[in-house]
C-alpha cells in the first residue's frame, strides 16, 4: 500500500491507497492545516494549484529538453515566476503536454515538504474508467479526452451530468514529475567511494596480501644441523694425517662418510675406530672400499 | 549535510586505508632486513647467486639440478673460513640441507665444498 495525497485545495487534502494497478483507493480528507507535509512522499495537485495545455507536434523524432516551457508563448507568467513539469508525449495520441504551476502557490507547499517527495499535476496523471467521468478538480471540472490522452477542463455551468469530488476509482499514472528540488546525483560521494575501493585494492597487494600469506601459511623453517660433525670433531685426532679425502653429511640417509686416500689407510681406521672408546654408541660403523661409513642407529 | 560527512569519512578512511598499508609495507620490511636470510623465502631472490654469496661470505657458482634443487659449490676454502661457513649452511632455515661434501686438498690446507640444497 502506497499512501499518496492528493491536494485539492489550501483547505482540503485527500488521502488515497494506491494500489499496484495504479488504481486509487480514497481513504480520507485531511485538513492540511493540522497535517505534518513531512510525511508525504507522493502529492498531486489539483487544478486549483496548477495549468496544463497540450499540443500535437508532428515531428516524431522532437525530444524537447526538460526545462522546456511549450507553452511560453502562450503564458502570462515570467519564466522565473513559474515551476513546469518535462513535457511529456502520449505515444498513441502524439501529443504532448506540460503542465506549471505558479510559485507564489507552489512555493507555499513545498517549504513544508520533504524532498524526498514526488509531486505531480493531477490534469496530467490521473485518468477515469472512461472519459465520460467528470471530476471536481480545484475550480475546474475535468474529464479524459479520446484526442489528447490527457484531461479537458470544463467549467462547472456547462456539464449536466454527475460530477464526482474526489479520486476514488481513477487511476494514476506518474508522469511528468515536478522538478521542485535539484538531485544531483552525489557524484563527490560515489568519487569517494571509488577512492575507498581504491585504497583497499591498493592496500591489498601493496602489503596486506603479504601479511596475509605469511600469517596463513608461514615459511616452512628446516632443521639442518650437521649430527655427524660433532662426532667427526670427537674422532679426528684418531684420523692420521694426510689420509682423509672427503667428508659427506647426508642430510637424507643420516649418514656420515669418511673417504680416505686409500683403501688401506680407511681399513686401519676402521679398525681403530671400532676399538676405540671415543666412537659414541648411536653411530653404527662400516666400511665400504676407501670410505668408512656412520650412520644414526636412532638409539638416542 | 549527510552526503558531505560521508564523503568525508570514506576520503579520510581512505587515507587511513593507505597510510596503515604504507605502515604494513615498511614493518614487514624492517621484519625482512633483520632475518638475513629472508632473501630464500622470494621466488625471485631465492637463486640470486649474489644474495647466497652475501649470507655466506663467500664465492660460490650456483647450478640448478631441477626447478626446486640446487648445487652450492664452493672452490679452495681456506680450513680457518671452514667452521663458519659449515655454521652457515646448518643454520639455513628456509631451504633444506640434503648433502654436504668436503673435499680436502691436504697438501696446501684448502677444501671444496659441494652443497645440494631444496628449496621450499
Amino acid at each position: 500500500m502506497t499512501n499518496l495525497y492528493r491536494l485539492v485545495s489550501p483547505e482540503k487534502l485527500e488521502l488515497y491507497d494506491l494500489k499496484r494497478s495504479g488504481k486509487l483507493h480514497f481513504v480520507k480528507t485531511i485538513v492540511p492545516s493540522n497535517f505534518n507535509f513531512k510525511k508525504i512522499r507522493l502529492l498531486i495537485l489539483s487544478a486549483y494549484f496548477t495549468n496544463w495545455d497540450t499540443t500535437r507536434i508532428e515531428n516524431t523524432a522532437y525530444q524537447p529538453r526538460d526545462n522546456v516551457n511549450l507553452f511560453a508563448a502562450r503564458s502570462l507568467f515570467e519564466k522565473e515566476n513559474l515551476t513546469i513539469t518535462p513535457p511529456y508525449r502520449n505515444m498513441s495520441t502524439g501529443f504532448w503536454a506540460q503542465a506549471w504551476a505558479p510559485n507564489d502557490k507552489l512555493l507555499p507547499i513545498i517549504k513544508n515538504i520533504s524532498k524526498k517527495a514526488s509531486i505531480y499535476a493531477e490534469s496530467i496523471t490521473i485518468s477515469a474508467r472512461d472519459n465520460s467521468f467528470f471530476w471536481q478538480s480545484g475550480p475546474v471540472i475535468l474529464n479524459g479526452s479520446d484526442e489528447t490522452g490527457f484531461t479537458n477542463r470544463h467549467s462547472p455551468e456547462a456539464i449536466q451530468g454527475t460530477i464526482v469530488e474526489n479520486l476514488d476509482g481513477f487511476e494514476f499514472k506518474a508522469l511528468a514529475e515536478f522538478n521542485l528540488f535539484s538531485r544531483k546525483k552525489p557524484y563527490a560521494l560515489m568519487l569517494a567511494g571509488l577512492a575507498l575501493l581504491a585504497s583497499i585494492a591498493f592496500s591489498w597487494e601493496f602489503s596486506v596480501k603479504e601479511v596475509v600469506k605469511n600469517n596463513r601459511s608461514p615459511a616452512l623453517v628446516f632443521d639442518n644441523r650437521l649430527h655427524g660433525l660433532p662426532m667427526i670433531n670427537t674422532i679426528q685426532e684418531l684420523v692420521p694425517s694426510g689420509a682423509a679425502k672427503q667428508v659427506s653429511f647426508n642430510q637424507r640417509t643420516q649418514e656420515t662418510l669418511l673417504t680416505f686416500t686409500s683403501k688401506e689407510k680407511a681399513l686401519s681406521f676402521f679398525k681403530i675406530i671400532s676399538n676405540s672408546s671415543k666412537v659414541i654408541g648411536e653411530w653404527n660403523i662400516s666400511i665400504e672400499n676407501k670410505t668408512v661409513v656412520f650412520k644414526e642407529s636412532g638409539d638416542k | 549535510m549527510i552526503r558531505i560527512i560521508g564523503t568525508s569519512v570514506l576520503v579520510l578512511l581512505s587515507v587511513a586505508i593507505v597510510v596503515a598499508s604504507w605502515e604494513i609495507k615498511a614493518w614487514s620490511n624492517s621484519i625482512a632486513s633483520n632475518d638475513v636470510q629472508s632473501f630464500i623465502k622470494v621466488d625471485e631472490t631465492k637463486l640470486d647467486k649474489d644474495l647466497w654469496e652475501e649470507y655466506l661470505g663467500y664465492q660460490l657458482d650456483l647450478d640448478m639440478i631441477t626447478a626446486n634443487i640446487f648445487e652450492i659449490s664452493l672452490v679452495s676454502v681456506p680450513a680457518g673460513e671452514l667452521p663458519n661457513l659449515l655454521g652457515k649452511f646448518e643454520n639455513l632455515r628456509y631451504a633444506q640441507l640434503h648433502k654436504l661434501d668436503i673435499v680436502a686438498s691436504q697438501a696446501d690446507q684448502i677444501f671444496n665444498i659441494l652443497a645440494v640444497v631444496t628449496l621450499n
